[in-house]
């Protein structure tokens, strides 16, 4: 096992052409676009580590001080 | 403001890959009230996650906590949730009940086919049996329970049927994540085995795509989500400042992993928390050295400092395994999404938009 930073790598085409299905989506009406949903489980992991399965986001100071922490 | 209460440092389980030292050290019901009066001091919702040791050793704690916070949020107008996560053994009906009248969401830490392999009962007695009992009691009361599952190296042969094993029981949601710490050592040889789990779990992932199941299984889907929606996975973990947990004395820290080192202590339950020291810590850089630059960075868990933490000692250091084990799970997943895609772009749309 080593650390081998990568080059070259290039975004995958679901998310290049995902771009066109949801639109596609927006026009037939059944869901709005910008819905995000939030459908990743953030139970305090501890010990099992929470490293995949928080759904926070990098806290600005903005965000910390609308959650109240500052 | 969310905390994560640690009820009690003891456990009735002894698991392998666990570093957290047990200890018949409870909080009070004094440290308790002050923890759920300051989730409700600032911000526009208090969010209590119970945790331990196992935190149903204290169930008398947490129908306190569930009482007084559902009376401070009739009084305030302040949103309260909560969530717990739990080894399982001591769930029962009654509690059950309660936590589904207020709405609480519930992790069960279950390992599936391994739970044998690292979760055994102290004493050495296999949990398998009572799990899953517990597991059906619960999925029966909250189909929307999750199973959160850790793979050890010893068990990483599990990892596919496992994941099978669990969504057959009737779990929706999974997470799976692998063991990091001290008390594991991955080889590379668990690693291309790891690799075989993988590619197996994500085949049984599209073939429930195709039958038209709703199911969700971290990391998979996250990854696969993230990349569509341009995500920064780098930025997300942050030392855990948006829940802080909240030791058996009152103690406030930014992750699990730190508690007990002073450095990082933000402050307690009585006299409230250090502001400086939060945005002292807000503000820490969070991608290490040996990732800038990688095409990946934006997509991996190397700044998460809890993982960083356990593994080398240090919250800016990533070590080989997470990188391995990161490259080889945004390759999969990415394959996997290529895959889903093709099949039905609008249905691929709908799931993980």
């Amino acid at each position: 096992m080593n650390i081998k930073p990568l080059k070259e790598y290039s975004k995958p085409l679901y998310a290049i052409g995902i771009a066109s299905a949801l639109t596609a989506l927006a026009l037939t009406g059944c869901t709005d676009p910008n819905d995000k949903g939030d459908k990743e489980v953030d139970y305090a992991g501890g010990l099992a580590i929470c490293a995949e399965e928080t759904s926070e986001t990098k806290p600005t100071i903005n965000t910390l001080e609308l959650e109240g922490m500052i | 403001m969310n905390l994560t209460l640690h009820l009690t440092d003891n456990c009735n389980m002894d698991c392998s890959y666990c570093i957290r030292e047990k200890c018949p050290k409870d909080m009070t019901e004094e440290v308790l009230y002050k923890a759920c009066d300051l989730a409700f001091s600032k911000g526009p919702r208090a969010g209590i996650c119970f945790f331990g040791g196992e935190p149903l050793i204290r169930k008398d704690l947490i129908y306190k906590a569930l009482d007084h916070c559902e009376k401070k949020s009739e009084e305030t107008g302040i949103r309260f949730d909560c969530k717990m996560t739990t080894n399982g053994t001591l769930l029962d009906e009654e509690f059950i009940e309660r936590a589904v009248r207020a709405k609480m969401g519930i992790g069960l830490s279950f390992d599936g086919k391994a739970q044998d392999v690292c979760r055994i009962f102290a004493g050495g007695n296999p949990t398998s049996e009572v799990v899953e009992e517990k597991a059906k009691l619960l999925l029966k009361h909250m189909p929307d329970a999750s199973a959160l599952a850790t793979i050890a190296p010893q068990a990483v042969s599990y990892y596919a049927e496992s994941v099978e094993y669990l969504h057959d029981l009737g779990f929706r949601n999974l997470s799976f994540v692998i063991a990091y710490g001290r008390k594991v050592n991955w080889t590379d040889d668990d690693m291309v085995i790891l690799r075989e789990e993988l590619k197996k779990t994500c085949a049984y992932v599209k073939e429930l795509f195709i039958r038209g199941e709703k199911f969700y299984i971290g990391p998979i889907y996250t990854k696969i989500s993230e990349c569509i929606r341009d995500k920064n996975t780098a930025e997300r973990c942050h030392l855990g400042l948006r829940q802080m947990p909240v030791t058996p004395d009152g103690r406030i820290y930014p992750c699990t992993s730190f508690i007990g080192d002073e450095d990082y202590l933000l402050g307690d339950v009585f006299n409230g928390i250090n502001k400086e020291k939060v945005f002292e810590i807000s503000k820490k850089e969070s991608t290490p050295e040996t990732c800038i630059g990688c095409d990946l960075v934006k997509r991996c868990t190397n700044s998460c400092g809890c993982a960083n933490r356990m593994n080398t000692g240090d919250e800016n250091k990533v070590s080989p395994l997470q990188c391995t084990y990161e490259r080889m799970l945004i390759e999969e997943c990415d394959a996997l999404g290529e895959d889903l895609y093709q099949i039905n772009p609008q249905r691929f749309a709908e799931v993980f938009k």
